[in-house]
């Protein structure tokens, strides 16, 4: 009888000392921190053609905030809003029609939330869902992050078509834009 | 004993691989509601204040219409509210695109008066009712299409700084119109005062070269 309590004792034992060894790596998921992005240094330029020209505009005004995992050193998820008006193309006229043509009173952010981010080195590979003009798509892209102490630059670019999102492309002199919107960022996050 | 060992192993890895199953599935959860709960932060922190939907500089003749006190906003269907605002932009639309097509009309028809009137000026009077028509065609074309321009409701914003090709064509529009009146002006005076042609030939081809200019620079 007491033999066979001292083998629940001794099997309960190794039981807990296994478990005690498992538990940090089941503890690693508690690292994850906040961090918001500086606005003084992110921006997100969108370019976009006509026949007569090319020409870009940029927003300095860029909410963003990334999910940083500090145990593995990794982003694992991101957030950004830019509003539609902060976008500035040098002419205020071509802004106006940008505004008119995105139903931008109406729908007067763009959003991207990451759905899955993956790291290959110093390129993530980023998949998430795009809302703009009230209609969300998902999309992927690859950015290049830096690293330079405590500040992460992230930069990169990709390709949207307007008409997937149910904006037809504005014209001049009777000629429409291009379809494509090419949209370029870099956005800058300063770790705690 | 042996087996005692075996299953007790076999059942913490079982246990092991269910947490660790578990943990892929919240990982992929926490990233997906993360990033819903990271906008609503953004959200939360942008400024609420709502969109201005009037510039604060506009013109005179905009201001007259479409101002905060304008006169169009006596009527229900033009009253400053973020959706008459949005139709409002489309009725900017549609009149600035009229602007263009009147304008290159209205290019066409001095490019032909450039021919007429330069016969017109060597002493080929049988044209002279033709420079007339045209005349008439032509400040048509040239004030209905200022006047789409300057009447439309006004833009979203206030202009950028620096220069861009919009505002060099309001400055030239400065210039054009001012030639439009003088050439005006002088063509009423040409038959009291003859000596008058070769000004009233300049005024036209300024009218003409700014105008042009105008449309040219909106390539830029």
């Amino acid at each position: 009888m007491k033999s066979d309590r001292f083998k629940y004792i001794k099997q309960l034992t190794i039981l807990v000392a296994l478990w005690l060894c498992a538990m940090p790596a089941i503890a690693q998921n508690g690292t994850n921190i906040k961090v918001f992005a500086d606005k003084k240094n992110t921006a997100v330029t969108y370019a976009m053609s006509h026949a007569l020209h090319d020409w870009d505009g940029t927003s300095r005004d860029v909410s963003s905030v990334i999910i940083f995992n500090k145990e593995a050193q990794r982003i694992s998820s991101v957030a950004v809003l830019i509003k539609v008006s902060s976008f500035d193309s040098k002419n205020a006229n071509r802004d106006s029609h940008m505004i008119e043509v995105l139903d931008g009173i109406k729908f007067p952010q763009i959003s991207f939330g990451s759905t899955s981010v993956t790291q290959e080195g110093m390129t993530l590979i980023v998949a998430g869902n795009l809302t703009f003009h009230g209609i969300t798509h998902p999309v992927s892209f690859r950015a290049t992050q830096k690293r330079s102490g405590n500040q992460i630059t992230v930069s990169g670019d990709f390709e949207i078509k307007m008409t997937d999102y149910s904006v037809d492309p504005p014209s001049l002199m009777g000629i429409s834009c291009k379809d494509w919107i090419k949209l370029t960022f870099t956005a800058v996050y300063n770790l705690p | 004993m042996k087996k005692r060992i075996v299953l007790v192993l076999m059942s913490f890895f079982a246990c092991i691989s269910v947490i660790s199953a578990q943990n892929d599935t919240i990982k992929k959860n926490v990233s997906q509601v993360d990033t819903t709960n990271l906008l609503a932060d953004l959200t939360a922190q942008e400024d609420q204040k709502p969109q201005e939907l009037l510039p604060e500089k506009m013109l005179v003749t905009q201001r007259l219409l479409w101002g905060h006190k304008g006169l169009m906003r006596n009527f229900n269907r033009f009253e400053l509210t973020p959706d008459e605002r949005a139709r409002e932009l489309k009725i900017r639309r549609t009149m600035l695109v009229a602007h263009q097509v009147v304008g290159f009309a209205t290019l066409g028809c001095m490019i032909a008066q450039g021919f007429v009137g330069s016969s017109l000026y060597n002493g080929n009077m049988n044209k002279a009712d033709l420079h007339e028509s045209l005349a008439g065609a032509i400040n048509i074309g040239y004030f209905t299409t200022a006047g789409l321009a300057l009447f439309a409701p006004p833009k979203m914003m206030n202009e950028r700084k620096g220069y861009s090709s919009i505002k060099v064509h309001k400055i030239l529009a400065v210039v054009h119109l001012t030639s439009m009146i003088a050439t005006n002006i002088l063509a009423g005076s040409l038959e009291s005062n003859p000596k008058l042609k070769p000004y009233h030939r300049a005024a036209a081809f300024t009218a003409f070269g700014s105008f042009a200019a105008a449309m040219i620079i909106i390539k830029f």
